[in-house]
């Protein structure tokens, strides 16, 4: 049962991160009844579950939610921000029952019964005030998910009977699953008259028919009293087994005589809603209303008419006929994607970096083989496993999507609490980076984001005073830039004023008064260890520990950060960040027989110089090309004892805003190095960041630059 | 727990020479044996540390046992092994490579012949030894190897409490 249980919670999480999504989204777009369809349905879908797995609590929450939502589909009621604030908080009440299911602590109970009281008054006391008059059918066209086609012109009486078409599509591999779809049909047969037709144009010829497999599937008009609902709860245990939609025709019993026969006179692939509708107010006309339903339930799994003229490959899917107008578009999601764990991927990634050094061994010993054949091999080898590297590592690519719902209620929550009205838009959702780049990339955004929102943006008052909207905005941008991706937070409040940055950096001791700044370093003293500029310390931001752990956090990641800001127009921070973590462009570089790596991203020109040139030099600065230049002679760095050959290469890196050179002896070529950890017994040696397995199996050692420069000065400073 | 059961069921023990001394660690522990390859040494490093090598596309640190019993620095001759072991630093399972002149045996040492670790009388810190084993005449040194090559100490002679 525990597993279940992890498995609920799993699922749930995910839940509620997409409900989420969707509530936000439907914050801003209120009308959207896709959404409310959407939110409706997962909340249906967590309701169904939790109370299965024994999560009573979560069960009850979202009962009584669910009412809320089935009235606002129904516009019995109107959204509002107050059912916004109850549903998000709601969500962290299941978050919280969630993490401690047994539900103990006074707090948690307190908090569990106000919930409910609120949910519970938002649907009764509305309910009797906001009945809207009966929606007339134009309006019911444009709804989207359940289609309240109400036809209005029809002066029959109706019982509460409703007509559905059910499409249900099993995936092929049920049967192992011990479900025989058939029962579904019957069960649906329970709930009242139904008429089911086999969709079979995908089933292969005898030959490449696999008995074990699944390939028919149905849709099924059914006419009922019971609810979509206790229609949906049919398929509950198939859920990931099964497409199933959904659609409502008419508020009619439409399953008489002469329809049904009309129904199965009809290509199967045209059956949906409009077509039915068509079928029945012909049916209609030809008949004198005979209001006694007929019984005709038929599996129909042999009839022959479905057979008929059809491409073999045209999936039986609505949108193959042409949508009337006003029909409303069918939005599945897509059920081609399953759930791997990160382990799993990790481990795949290993594999794959261990055949990419394997390969390259490989390749050396067949170019110095002379056998063709061998040279072939080796070469194809060598394109399967990066066309293989590539895909495993585009597995490990997530959405930076996944961190804006986070962000987007963050910024809602903090604007509430600050009392700002602010904008928050995001753009390039689908822009992917490495899983654990994202993971380690929230802590700092959510830190810019706080500090946008808290010392940013500037009061209402102040943001008319200075003619600028009432409204603030804050973007968080996403884009591709070579091998990096660039993610940008601009806010258009009152940006860094850099005077008051630089008053507070001499009165905090970070610099000394007589030093010479220019506006961008001004800026970057923001990323000073023990600097915050906040006049007032407040629950949000400004305790003094931020900007410094900020942009560790992103060098940790291997990516830079960039500050832009104009008083009174706003701050631009840029985070660089690389595309992945485990493999780099390096250039490869010998200094006596050890290889080292240094990454091409930092790398801006590399000259040769005359051993003696560099010996001869005071305070380690050379001029080059009218620049002076200060550098680091490795070998005197990494106390290699040997003779310095006569000339050596002197690689000009980037730094921070400036450039330092890296005295080596000898430089080899590029390298795509897959990055290998040292391990801890090499964890005070960080000025490697890593290790890679050249062709011939020898172990490269990958430079921190950064962590060079840094070791280099300080160890002239303490000389 | 379960993996220090094993161990105290297995009596089977690969002893090794530093220099003339013997050596022994439990068979539980060792992976493989490999002939020394071309290795990467570290800047920066503690002298113990003889550099990292390739070991099937994973990066292998390879520990200088010699300097770490106080021997001097292994002087790498045909005989020079790498005994490649799995051990525990703060229970965690790393994979690290010795260094040693020689591997010469693998002994069942139990009953009689497995002596409890004495007090006085060797030169080793006495944490880092669990036992001695007897051979005929020979007393090999059995060691506590998780001990022995997690601690960051530069040698484990008992006069010396210096660290890197």
């Amino acid at each position: 049962m525990d597993s279940f249980q992890a498995s609920f919670i799993n699922e749930a999480t995910e839940l509620l991160v997409d409900l989420e999504a969707a509530l936000l989204d439907l914050e801003n777009d209120t009308t959207n009844k896709q959404l409310i369809g959407e939110i409706f349905r997962v909340m249906h879908t967590l309701k169904g579950t939790a109370s299965m797995f024994g999560f009573e609590n979560i069960g009850e929450i979202t009962h009584h939610l669910e009412n809320i939502y089935d009235q606002i589909r129904s516009d019995k009621l109107e959204i509002s921000t107050p059912i916004f604030d109850v549903t998000l908080t709601s969500l962290d009440h299941i978050r919280y029952l969630l993490e401690n299911p047994n539900f103990d602590g006074d707090e948690g109970i307190k908090r569990h019964k106000k919930l409910l009281v609120e949910i519970i008054s938002i649907v009764e006391g509305d309910t009797g005030n906001n009945i809207k008059e009966s929606i007339d059918s134009e309006e019911a066209i444009e709804d989207v998910d359940f289609g309240l086609f109400d036809d209005d012109d029809d002066e029959e009486e109706n019982d509460g009977t409703i007509s559905y078409l059910v499409y249900i599509e099993p995936i092929k591999e049920i049967f192992s699953n011990g479900t025989n779809p058939l029962f579904l049909i019957e069960d649906l047969h329970n709930l009242g008259n139904s008429k089911a037709v086999p969709l079979v144009n995908k089933i292969p010829t005898l030959q490449n028919l696999d008995p074990e497999s699944c390939y028919s599937s149905w849709k099924v008009i059914l006419s009922t009293k019971e609810s979509v609902d206790e229609i949906m709860d049919v398929f509950i245990f198939v859920e990931d087994e099964c497409e199933v939609k959904l659609d409502k025709i008419i508020e009619k019993d439409i399953l008489q005589e002469d329809f049904i026969e009309a129904i199965g006179q009809l290509n199967i692939d045209e059956i949906d809603v409009a077509t039915i509708l068509d079928t029945w107010e012909r049916t209609k006309s030809d008949e004198k209303k005979e209001s006694a339903p007929v019984e005709n339930v038929d599996f129909g799994l042999f009839t022959k008419e479905s057979v008929e003229n059809k491409e073999p490959n045209s999936r039986p899917r609505k949108e193959n006929s042409t949508p009337p107008k006003g029909t409303p578009k069918q939005v599945t999601k897509p059920t081609s994607s399953i759930r791997v764990s990160s382990d799993k991927l990790d481990e795949l990634m290993n594999l794959v970096s261990q055949l990419v050094t394997t390969q390259a061994s490989l390749q050396l010993y067949a170019s110095e083989s002379q056998e063709g054949e061998l040279e072939t091999i080796s070469e194809s080898i060598e394109k399967i496993s990066r066309q293989l590297r590539d895909t495993t590592f585009s597995m490990c690519l997530v959405p930076i999507e996944t961190l804006y719902t986070r962000f987007t209620r963050l910024v809602r929550d903090i604007s509430n609490d600050l009392g700002k009205k602010i904008l928050f838009r995001t753009e390039g959702g689908s822009t992917e980076l490495d899983k654990t780049i994202i993971e380690q990339l929230t802590d700092p955004l959510l830190h810019i984001l706080r500090n946008s929102l808290d010392h940013g943006i500037e009061s209402e008052e102040k943001r008319i005073a200075a003619g600028k909207p009432a409204q603030g905005t804050i973007t968080v941008n996403a884009y591709y830039s070579g091998t990096y991706v660039n993610v940008g937070i601009s806010d258009d409040g009152g940006g860094i004023d850099p005077e008051k940055i630089r008053d507070k950096a001499i009165s905090k001791g970070v610099i000394s008064p007589d030093k010479q700044l220019t506006k961008k370093e001004t800026l970057e003293l923001i990323f000073a260890a023990g600097f915050s500029t906040a006049e007032q310390v407040t629950g949000v931001s400004g305790r003094g520990v931020g900007m410094d752990v900020v942009k560790k956090n992103i060098n940790d990641l291997r990516g830079e950060i960039i500050i832009d800001s104009n008083v009174g127009e706003g701050t631009t921070m840029t985070l660089k960040l690389p595309l992945t973590l485990s493999i780099i462009d390096g250039l490869l570089v010998k200094i006596d027989n050890i290889f080292y790596v240094i990454p091409l991203a930092v790398i801006k020109k590399c000259y040769e110089v005359a051993n003696k040139e560099l010996s001869n030099q005071y305070n380690n600065l050379i001029i080059i090309e009218e620049d002076q230049i200060p550098f680091c002679n490795l070998r005197n760095q990494f106390k290699v004892n040997t003779n310095a050959p006569e000339f050596q290469q002197l690689i000009v890196v980037k730094n921070e805003s400036s450039l330092v050179g890296l005295v080596v002896d000898e430089i080899v070529g590029e390298y795509q190095a897959v990055l290998k950890p040292l391990g801890k017994y090499y964890k005070q040696q960080d000025i490697f960041s890593g290790s890679t397995i050249l062709g011939d199996g020898t172990v490269a050692l990958v430079l921190d630059t950064h962590r060079i420069i840094n070791q280099n000065q300080n160890n002239t400073l303490l000389s | 727990m379960n993996e220090e059961n094993t161990l105290d069921n297995i009596n089977s023990y690969l002893t090794f020479l530093l220099d003339e001394e013997l050596f022994s660690v439990n068979v539980g522990k060792v992976i493989e044996i490999l002939e020394v390859p071309k290795l990467t040494k570290v800047p920066q490093a503690p002298s113990y540390m003889a550099g990292v090598m390739n070991l099937r596309g994973n990066v292998l640190p390879v520990i200088d046992t010699k300097i770490k019993f106080g021997l001097g620095e292994t002087d790498i001759q045909q005989k020079t092994c790498i005994v490649v072991m799995d051990i525990s630093i703060e229970g965690e399972s790393v994979y690290v490579g010795a260094l040693v002149d020689s591997v010469l045996d693998v002994l069942e040492l139990s009953g009689d012949k497995l002596l409890p670790p004495p007090t006085v009388g060797i030169k080793y810190r006495p944490e880092f030894i669990t036992g001695i084993g007897k051979d005929g005449d020979d007393f090999i040194m059995i060691l506590n190897i998780d001990k022995v090559f997690s601690t960051d100490e530069l040698s484990i002679l008992k006069d010396s409490s210096q660290t890197l």
